[in-house]
């Protein structure tokens, strides 16, 4: 069984009285790419720098690359490249000064390959960072943060506050820039699309809670809509193991359940409806569901 | 520790510039006899310095302490709080935290680098002083190299000075009241300037003072000791 890299054991987060991040336990092996999501606010970035010891847990413990965050050591840190949220750079210094800046302290920076992917993305490297659009911008801090080979990558929302088109080519060029062999990726997102080109397990945080950690392909099978159909003028209460969402349209009611399984269909023309049908929901709207605030739930 | 200093000091490589002919005209302001800084500035772009050389002050003289102690405290005080809050501001703190070195020496580098920046505009001003005021037929009297230490000291203080607001801007306190509670530790070390300008009577034990003055040379180590010690279980110990 290949090695964890990212292990989280209770991870628990007060902000005040606030609790930002709930219990949290994950594990992470070598060579997986993790989908990490949830909505805005639901403590993605709080648990990210809890990760790397930015910040303190009130409870709980969390390792990267089996060394507690709490005293990661400049040897782990080396080994971790991290995109944090917004592509913060020195906007005073030109691209070439900040890769020289960075390259002093990383000993695998790969010179060639960071000059490659600034001829990828067609960046002049004597530009200053300040000058550079938001898109460019991102590009660059990727290609910084991956310059050191890192075998572990943590990219904190790195799509956030691209335009469509801008966010499509940066996720084509995190695709094409991660698969190298056995290298561990964690990417926190609240766009699932985008995570789901990348993905091969993903874990979901709601306010705060690990709600899902599971393989991508286990997530679609076990979270479905299915379309019920009641006779004319009824709308029977519906009452479901793994019911997460309903929407009524007349006598139609389109269900979204978790922890899926062929009985519940069955489960369902025991409550009267005439016609139940699965559907194929795309993961956005999947997510969404899974996600959606516990008020807007049945 | 040195590509942050080179970092630091790039970044604000302007802000020192602007610093240093701020400083310059304050210093100016103070040598025409505390006279208009407009009409300083006027007279500077006209050449006519020289021509007001007999009612010039000068800091190493000790004839306008007030001028250079303020301008010492505002310079050390600006580029403390800056240097703290422009990497607030970017959002680059969990940047420089997450470089492969540790947190505390990455926070050293920026005090030293604050430092030196410090150093690198008061001590060209300080030497311009002095070398005006050993100008031969400038200064109607001896020189002596006491006549320096109202200049050093101030000058030192406002080191002191800028390791507490460094402090202060980079520690989180719930309460103002409280974030800025570090600068009390720099309230020794200017009882002490005090009590170094004094005339030597001062000193005498027979005025009784030497007490006083001796238990503040004693806080002054105590008080750069804790401010050093307070900046390093910050860096290890704040969140970012």
């Amino acid at each position: 069984m290949s090695e964890v890299v990212i292990q989280a054991e209770g991870l628990t987060r007060y902000f005040g009285r606030k609790k930002a991040v709930d219990s949290l336990s994950l594990s992470v092996r070598r060579g997986c790419v993790y989908g990490f999501l949830g909505r805005n606010g639901s403590g993605k970035t709080t648990t990210i720098r809890m990760l790397l010891g930015m910040l303190h847990s009130t409870r709980g413990r969390s390792a990267l690359l089996g060394c507690d965050s709490e005293s990661l050591t400049p040897e782990v840190k080396a080994r971790v490249g991290y995109l944090s949220e917004g592509h913060p750079l020195f906007t005073g210094m030109r691209i070439d000064e900040h890769a020289d800046f960075l390259r002093n302290y990383y000993p695998t920076w790969d010179r060639p390959w960071f000059d490659a992917a600034l001829a990828r993305f067609r960046l002049d490297r004597k530009r200053r960072i300040g000058t550079l659009s938001r898109g460019e911008r991102a590009q660059v801090a990727l290609a910084l943060c991956l310059a050191p080979q890192p075998e572990l990558l943590i990219l904190d929302d790195p799509a956030m506050g691209l335009d469509p088109v801008v966010r499509r080519d940066f996720l084509e060029s995190i695709v094409e820039m991660i698969q190298q062999e056995g290298r561990t990726i964690f990417y926190s997102s609240h766009i699932l699309g985008d995570v789901e080109r990348v993905a091969d397990r993903i874990g979901i945080i709601e306010e705060g809670v690990l709600r899902a950690d599971c393989g991508l392909d286990t997530f679609k099978e076990n979270v479905r809509r299915v379309r019920c159909r009641f006779r004319d003028g009824q709308r029977p209460e519906i009452s479901v193991p793994g019911l997460l969402r309903v929407r009524w349209l007349e006598s139609e009611a389109t269900l979204t359940l978790a922890s899926y399984e062929e009985s519940r269909l069955d489960q369902l023309r025991e409550l009267g409806a005439e016609e139940v049908e699965p559907l194929d929901a795309g993961l956005e709207d999947l997510f969404i569901d899974y996600t959606a605030p516990l008020s807007g739930r049945k | 520790m040195w590509p942050i200093i080179k970092k630091e000091i790039r970044e604000n490589a302007r802000y020192l510039l602007g610093a240093f002919v701020i400083f310059l005209l304050i210093l100016d302001f103070g040598a025409f006899d505390r006279g208009w800084v407009l009409l300083g500035i006027a007279m500077l772009l006209n050449g006519q310095h020289a021509s007001w050389q007999n009612t010039t002050y000068y800091v190493a003289a000790g004839g306008m302490e007030g001028s250079w102690n303020s301008a010492c405290l505002l310079l050390a005080g600006a580029i403390a709080w800056g240097q703290v809050y422009q990497e607030r501001r970017r959002k680059t703190w969990p940047l420089l935290v997450h470089l492969p070195i540790p947190r505390s020496r990455m926070v050293f580098a920026k005090v030293l680098a604050g430092l030196l920046m410090y150093f690198i505009v008061c001590l060209p001003l300080a030497l311009l002083d002095i070398a005006r005021l050993n100008t031969p037929g400038v200064w109607p009297g001896p020189i002596y190299v006491s006549m320096f230490f109202p200049m050093l000291t101030y000058f030192l203080a406002g080191a002191m000075f800028y390791l507490t607001v460094f402090l202060s801007a980079f520690r989180w306190a719930r309460w103002y009241a409280t974030k800025w509670l570090p600068l009390m530790a720099a309230i020794p070390v200017y009882i002490v300037c005090e009590c170094l300008n004094r005339p030597f009577s001062f000193w005498e034990v027979s005025t009784g003072t030497p007490y006083m003055s001796l238990t503040v040379v004693v806080l002054t180590p105590l008080s750069l000791v804790f401010v050093i010690w307070a900046i390093r279980e910050q860096a290890r110990t704040r969140e970012y």
